[in-house]
């Protein structure tokens, strides 16, 4: 079994940032100083010794804010994300083993394209907003568009490498030894498509972070006084003219960073993924390919 | 390891290759790959590299361009190009010879070239590299194609890489390779990919050119198109030139072991062989156990505007096969062999016709009766490594192909399967990414013979295999076939490697058979002009100098 730790540096960097972000969500609200949805009585103070982020307006202590929030962008990320796993996962091999199935099964794969082309084609902004609109401010409307969101991208990779699994030959072998449609695809199809997929959760997750936060930006996100960093940025965006740049620059940061460490997060498993003993090195030709570029005969 | 390559001094300025004691190492876990090579080429003379996969030859051929692989480092040795050594230079001083003084024609063209570039643009840009002039590298572009013997140079000049033929664009890819005339040609397996016909055609063109004075390095695994090609022989194994010399003595007379063994394996048409009597179906009453009649299959495109392009893969095809007979399927590319393959295992429907298998009217074939159909005809896959789940181990796989049969399938009956396929115990724990080549056709053999099938259909079962290997698992097939009553259908391309174990030969030429003969009558004179051709383009070790030939017979093609 291959090393779980990331050859790159730039894998070990996401990997650090990412399980940071976690052990934050787990353990937040205990290691803020102050209560994050309490004012203090300092309001708009710099970033000090009892304030390292500083405070805002009402006196909230920012870092205190930043901490707990991992909590609830985390948890929205989380939820979001593996539902989308699951539908994604459902849907993309309904699509994508359409060629292996029946009549029925390809009519309800073109259903599915149909659907995904729709759903890819709506902005997600305005669908939020409409969600608000509809059921107002909470959790479950952010959820809902981070599902709406990375559902078709699940559902495509899927699809796309069940496709070329289908190609290959596995899928025919195991029809002509007479195994039946579903056990095919789901003891051998399916595990070696989900490859991408699982890569692709990581990526996802960093995604879903910063869509809860833009959609609290826009003030259709989760309801204050939860703390959450994109409604702290919105806060603070008002009084950066005025100097206090740190109410909106230290959530910035914190988002910044554990966005890039889940992508960073992302691409480390795929290489892990890619390189985890299913192509073998020990017993094969080493086969090597030359450059195009070297070419010019 | 023989002493081959030529004393320095008389003829250092005449060689146009000369490897010295060449060692090249894997710098991640210090593989010895290459362990001391020389060889020499003279101008107009082609040298045949052989050996199997992991030996060592093409990097050895990729030294003599500078183009080491990333993680290979020469610990030792020379290559002199020209004169010049080739290893040693700045990149930029490579890449003038490259091109100019040493080229290369890989096996996969395609892979070559530039999909997005017409084939004459990448000539010309290969010549332009070389500081030839706008109007000069015009003509030489349609010079240097005419001269691969393609027809119509203009026509393919302006043509993509794909949309020329396999044959034509090794021969587009041959012309880029000369384009700044060269006075070596490394050429790594280039007919490998090609039908047999196409391959004679492209051989003969590269004995031309080494008849014109070029020096050709000619990579393979193929002893019978060294035979045909070439003049001098090195044989590799592990890294080492075990045995090297010109062509007729090692051919003829092989000293070491290993070149021995291969020459062995080596499929030939020659070789006086017993070949099988014809099985006397009129006296079974049996029913056949294959029964085609008539069978078509088209393929449609559908176009933008109402019906698009028909392609029929298979016209009006009708044979019967006997219980417990082998028959041989052959025929190149195109000629319908795996769309009847499909169509025998029930893959595909017909889309007229009748294909009975087993009892078992194809066209009528449902879920229900598929369950039954399954157990008495199974198919064994060109590629292992694409066909077997590389997840899983083979015990894995051997069970649950055992299961499909008997659901309380023991794990002793997977040893039985092993043994029956002689496939070592001991692989039983691995995934399959990790058994050799020819341990992993195994396991695929070992899967299709556990439900105890009637009828097995084995579509080229070992072309991804080196020789040697080739063989064994042929040798495997026929023991197979003896031991119980197994109607074994090989599809294949190689008439010699099914020569000694076939009953019968069907052949196929755009989708339509061209005769079914009893092999013995086959192989003494075939009564189809086509099977003819095929006979005749096939390599063969014993036939030194004597290259294949290639004329395809106008045969009428496809209706449509």
């Amino acid at each position: 079994m291959k090393s779980l730790i990331p050859t790159t540096l730039a894998g070990k960097v996401g990997v650090i940032g990412s399980f940071i972000s976690v052990v934050c969500a787990v353990i937040g609200p205990w290691i803020a100083p102050y209560d994050p949805e309490k004012p203090t009585v300092d309001v708009l103070q710099e970033p000090s010794f009892t304030h390292p982020f500083g405070t805002d307006a009402s006196g909230l202590d920012i870092f205190s804010v930043v901490v707990a929030a991992f909590r609830t962008d985390l948890s929205i990320a989380l939820l979001g994300v593996g539902a989308s796993f699951v539908l994604g996962l459902l849907l993309g091999s309904i699509s994508g083993f359409s060629a292996a199935g029946g009549r029925i099964w390809r009519a309800l794969a073109r259903i599915v394209d149909a659907a995904l082309d729709v759903f890819q084609s709506i902005p997600v902004t305005v669908f939020a907003l409409a969600l608000t609109a509809i059921f107002g401010r909470g959790t479950g409307a952010v959820i809902t568009a981070v599902i709406f969101v990375t559902t078709p991208i699940f559902a495509r990779l899927i699809r796309s490498s069940l496709h070329s699994v289908v190609q290959g030959g596995l899928v025919a072998s195991c029809r002509i030894l007479g195994l039946g449609t579903i056990r095919t695809l789901t003891r051998h199809a399916l595990p070696n498509s989900v490859d991408s997929a699982v890569a692709n959760i990581s990526v996802s997750l960093g995604v879903s972070v910063l869509l809860t936060a833009a959609l609290s930006f826009l003030g259709a996100g989760v309801r204050p006084p939860t703390p959450e960093w994109g409604y702290v940025i919105s806060m603070g965006a008002n009084y950066v003219a005025t100097g206090q740049w740190w109410i909106s620059l230290m959530p910035g940061l914190v988002l910044c960073l554990s966005v890039v460490s889940f992508a960073l997060t992302g691409e480390a498993v795929r290489e892990w993924l890619a390189g985890a003993g299913l192509s073998s090195a020990a017993n094969e030709e080493i086969t090597f390919s030359t450059g195009q570029t070297e070419r010019t005969s | 390891m023989t002493k081959f390559h030529t004393p320095m001094g008389e003829d250092l300025g005449r060689d146009v290759l000369r490897i010295e004691d060449l060692r090249l190492t894997a710098s991640q876990g210090a593989r010895d790959l290459v362990k001391g090579v020389s060889l020499s080429v003279a101008p107009g003379r082609v040298l045949g590299l052989v050996g199997e996969s992991g030996s060592g030859k093409t990097l050895t051929g990729l030294s003599c361009l500078g183009m080491l692989p990333q993680g290979i480092e020469r610990t030792g040795g020379e290559v002199f190009v020209a004169g010049q050594p080739i290893l040693d230079l700045a990149p930029n001083e490579q890449r003038r010879l490259r091109g100019s003084v040493v080229s290369m024609v890989l096996q996969d063209p395609l892979s070559g070239f530039h999909p997005m570039l017409t084939v004459g643009k990448q000539i010309f840009h290969a010549l332009q590299d070389h500081g030839v002039g706008k109007e000069s590298a015009r003509a030489r572009v349609l010079e240097v194609l005419g001269q691969a013997r393609l027809p119509e140079p203009e026509k393919v000049s302006n043509r993509f890489p794909h949309q020329l033929s396999g044959g034509m664009r090794q021969r587009a890819m041959i012309a880029l390779a000369l384009a700044n005339r060269p006075s070596l040609l490394i050429a790594d397996e280039p007919t490998t990919a090609l039908d047999p016909t196409v391959q004679a055609g492209v051989l003969r063109l590269l004995r031309q050119l080494a008849d014109d004075g070029l020096g050709i390095v000619f990579v393979t695994h193929n002893l019978g198109v060294v035979a045909g090609l070439c003049d001098e022989v090195s044989v590799m194994e592990h890294g080492l030139i075990v045995e090297s010399g010109d062509v007729a003595p090692v051919l003829e007379n092989p000293q070491h072991p290993y070149s021995i063994e291969l020459l062995s394996a080596s499929p030939r048409l020659s070789s006086p062989h017993v070949l099988r009597a014809p099985l006397n179906a009129a006296q079974t009453n049996e029913p056949a156990a294959i029964s085609v009649q008539g069978a078509s299959q088209r393929y449609g495109t559908r176009g933008i505007f109402g019906r698009g392009a028909v392609v029929h893969a298979l016209s009006d095809v009708s044979f019967e096969i006997p219980r417990g007979s082998t028959t041989s399927i052959v025929g190149e590319s195109g000629s319908g062999k795996s769309t009847l393959t499909r169509l025998l295992v029930g893959l595909e429907k017909p889309t007229a016709g009748r294909v009975t298998v087993a009892g078992q009217d194809m066209t009528r074939l449902n879920p229900a009766s598929e369950r039954g159909f399954r157990r008495k005809v199974q198919l064994v896959f060109q590629d292992a490594s694409r066909s077997l789940d590389p997840r899983n181990t083979a015990e894995e796989l051997l069970l649950e192909a055992l299961g499909v049969a008997d659901r309380k399938a023991s794990p002793s009956a997977v040893l039985e399967l092993c043994d029956r396929v002689h496939l070592p115990r001991t692989i039983l724990g691995l995934r399959t990414t990790h058994l050799s080549g020819g341990q992993r056709q195994r396991v695929a053999i070992a899967r299709a013979l556990a439900p105890n099938p009637e009828i097995l259909v084995a579509d080229e079962p070992v072309s991804a295999l080196d020789v040697t290997n080739q063989q064994r698992i042929m040798g495997l097939f026929q023991e197979l076939v003896g031991e119980n009553n197994l109607t074994l259908i090989m599809v294949s391309h190689d008439l010699a490697l099914v020569r000694d174990m076939t009953d019968t030969v069907i052949t196929m030429y755009k989708g339509r058979l061209m005769e079914a003969t009893p092999a013995e009558e086959f192989y003494r004179k075939p009564r189809n002009p086509y099977s003819q051709a095929l006979l005749d383009a096939m390599p063969d070790p014993t036939r030194i100098g004597e290259l294949p030939t290639a004329t395809v017979p106008a045969l009428p093609g496809r209706v449509g």
